[in-house]
């Protein structure tokens, strides 16, 4: 499953098994993205969310 | 639909694995993405749910929507009053001390002077944390009076008044290691040592510390479970460090992140945890 990094134009090739919400990065620019939707063999990505004061375990 | 739900807000290898288990071990585990919802406190707006599996990574959405989950009647792992307690440093110490559980000496108080004071008490160096946050952030250990004082000064220019509680706590000489322990109800399903990074003092594996296994003799298990136990138990990261008369309990997790813990140790973690579920989806 491939999408294009929106950011350098590269390909992200992601596993079949990705989920929403998961964070997938751009092998090219290192850039990260986020799974907002999964339609058979179509994701949608978006840039992901920064890490705020309150994320952790 | 299944009732039995797992909460997130952000996919770690922890949630890809639970939903993985689940689907292995045949238990319907439906996905819920926080962010999503919406919380009406008059009206029903989620549905159905009988058992939450709460892993949002932001702490503040977990605990607002596992206390919205229990509002409506669900059993949510873990509970908002867990997850409360253990999201505040400061409250875990007072927890830990009145169990009587090994705890670091630790000192909290509001103003610049009073650490100063808080500290000379403590001895130098001497370790200061703020109350909340996670994956060893703003964690500091300072030397001597010069360098506490402005870190302290840096602290209070901070416009977050929670970010002016003081909390400062002894520093213990360790062999270059903690210990996380991974609890899941009554029992210590992975434990490991967690190696600092050369050139680091923090043990954390999100900081680039190291885990191999960690046998607990019997007495170490014990203290663990008792540390669990006192925050209300659950699904839980007790951290433990080799302090000279034995096992301290630092700080308690209630999210815990369990990728280096499966890894170093090959306990099925995730599998355990869906029992756990599954288990307190029939009581």
């Amino acid at each position: 499953m491939n999408s294009t990094c929106t950011e350098c134009g590269g390909t992200l090739t992601l596993p079949e098994d990705v989920l929403v919400g998961e964070i997938v990065s751009c092998p090219d620019c290192g850039n990260e993205f986020e799974v907002k939707e999964k339609k058979e063999a179509e994701v949608t990505l978006v840039p992901a969310p920064k890490v705020e004061e309150d994320w952790g375990e | 639909m299944s009732s039995i739900v797992l909460l997130f807000d952000r996919v770690r290898w922890e949630e890809k694995k639970l939903g993985a288990r689940a689907v292995q071990m045949g238990i319907d585990l439906r996905m819920m993405d926080a962010r999503e919802l919406l919380l009406g406190t008059t009206d029903d707006t989620v549905g159905f749910v009988s058992v939450a599996l709460q892993r949002c990574v932001s702490h503040s959405r977990g605990l607002h929507v596992a206390e919205y989950m229990e509002s409506k009647g669900a059993k949510v792992i873990n509970s908002s009053v867990v997850g409360r307690l253990c999201g505040d440093k400061l409250s875990t110490s007072m927890a830990l001390a009145r169990a009587g559980i090994p705890h670091p000496k630790t000192i909290a108080c509001f103003s610049i002077e009073a650490a100063m004071r808080a500290a000379e008490d403590l001895g130098y160096p001497v370790v200061t944390k703020p109350i909340n946050g996670s994956w060893g952030r703003n964690v500091a250990v300072l030397s001597d009076p010069r360098s506490l004082r402005s870190y302290l000064e840096l602290r209070e220019s901070s416009g977050n008044p929670e970010d002016h509680i003081y909390y400062l706590q002894e520093f213990v000489k360790i062999p270059g290691r903690d210990i996380r322990c991974v609890c899941v109800g009554d029992m210590v399903v992975a434990s490991i040592y967690r190696y600092a990074e050369p050139g680091e003092w923090r043990t954390n594996v999100a900081l680039g510390g190291r885990a191999e296994p960690c046998p607990l003799d019997a007495r170490q298990k014990e203290i663990v479970l008792k540390a669990a136990q006192t925050v209300g138990g659950g699904v839980l990261g007790v951290d433990c460090m080799e302090g000279p008369d034995g096992l301290m309990v630092h700080e308690i997790n209630s999210n815990v992140e369990f990728k280096g813990a499966s890894s170093a140790t090959g306990a099925d973690v995730a599998g355990r945890i869906i029992e756990y579920v599954k288990e307190t989806a029939s009581r």
